[in-house]
């Protein structure tokens, strides 16, 4: 074997090894993570849960002070006589409140929620507490049925959680 | 003759020398880019197998935060039937329980963690935050406002090297809170500490 072809085989096993390593650095920085899916399910659906049950506040004209919750705010607006708000709308004070519920249960800066309550037929009748995620998302939905205004109206509660 | 013989000799000896340099140093870069590979590799298999090995105490502690969840001693029942939420009295009797008598029981159960739930909705006024709530607590007028969490287990190690923490939004049920108020439910946390 001639020097020259040595000097190209040493110089070969220098860039195969050096091939080696990038590849090896390159396979192991880009290996896919696994999502806990199940477990972002378990947890938008136990918060969604939490929330419509949640009593903020309590009926005045009843006899004990009957509490109210958040689903019989959404389905029934708020009680005339109640501790809810200040004389506010429903929508000011749930979004106020889902604002304050989102803070709260939401202390980590990597998971992104968004709350949404809908009223299916009437577009503008809408709740929105949160930004959108951009990325993968799970998505937990409630429909809400009732009357607030004699009429039967239907409604959706949205929950988005993902991380960022 | 002896001249060049001389010189030819110095020639062969001066080029055998640069070969051999040549040599050491390939030797020398190789075993180099051996070692920086061996080096990188164990580090990042470390970094992945103690991932892992968090993983699988998360995914542990998921599984356990579910099982607790539906534990008859803090799972809310009405007319026998199950509801998704927790039972804040039944939570302070549990706490009695699983520090009593049976406590092995549920030491082989739980093993090296904390257990605790934590009120979040309605923020409370004053300073109660990590405040128990004990039996004491509870037959004070300003229950449940005087206090935000319920310790159900604790078992620490001597040494705490890692605390993994992991918690699920629940319904907190307060049956008869206070004489004029019945079924009032809030938000909170269940949370498992587990300790390595």
């Amino acid at each position: 074997m001639k020097k020259g072809q040595t000097e190209i085989i040493g110089l070969l096993v220098i860039v195969v090894l050096l091939i080696f390593i990038i590849i090896l650095f390159v396979t192991l920085r880009t290996k896919p993570q696994e999502k806990a899916i199940g477990r972002e399910s378990a947890y938008t659906a136990s918060l969604l849960t939490a929330i419509l049950k949640a009593t903020p506040c309590e009926r005045t004209d009843t006899i004990p002070a009957r509490p109210v919750s958040i689903e019989e705010i959404i389905r029934r607006g708020i009680p005339r006589q109640s501790t809810c708000g200040n004389g506010e709308a429903r929508q000011e004070y749930l979004a106020k409140e889902l604002q304050i519920i989102k803070g709260r249960v939401n202390t980590n800066q990597k998971v992104n929620l968004q709350i949404l309550i809908k009223n299916t037929q009437n577009p503008q009748d809408i709740i929105l507490v949160g930004n959108s995620c951009l990325g993968e998302k799970t998505v937990e939905r409630r429909i809400i049925t009732g009357s607030s205004s004699g009429q039967q109206e239907r409604f959706e509660m949205v929950l988005e959680y993902c991380t960022t | 003759m002896r001249y060049s013989e001389v010189r030819g000799k110095a020639k062969y000896s001066k080029k055998g020398q640069i070969g051999l340099i040549e040599m050491i140093m390939v030797i020398f870069i190789v075993t180099v880019l051996i070692v920086v590979g061996i080096v990188f590799y164990t580090g990042v298999l470390k970094q992945s197998i103690q991932k892992k090995g968090g993983e699988i105490l998360s995914q542990k502690a998921e599984v356990e935060l579910r099982a607790i969840q539906g534990m008859p001693e803090i799972e809310c029942s009405k007319n026998v039937r199950r509801e998704d939420c927790i039972d804040t009295l039944k939570l302070l009797i549990a706490k009695e329980v699983i520090d009593g008598e049976e406590k092995g029981y549920y030491a082989t159960i739980f093993g090296r963690k904390r257990v605790l739930v934590k009120q979040v909705y309605p923020e409370l006024q004053g300073q109660v935050e990590n405040q128990e709530c004990t039996q004491e607590k509870y037959n004070q007028e300003v229950y449940p406002n005087n206090c935000d969490t319920w310790i159900i287990y604790e078992s620490r190690p001597a040494t705490i090297t890692e605390v993994n923490k992991i918690s699920v939004p629940v319904s907190l049920y307060f049956p008869n809170a206070a004489e004029d108020r019945k079924n009032e439910y809030r938000i909170g946390e269940l949370i498992i500490e587990s300790y390595r």
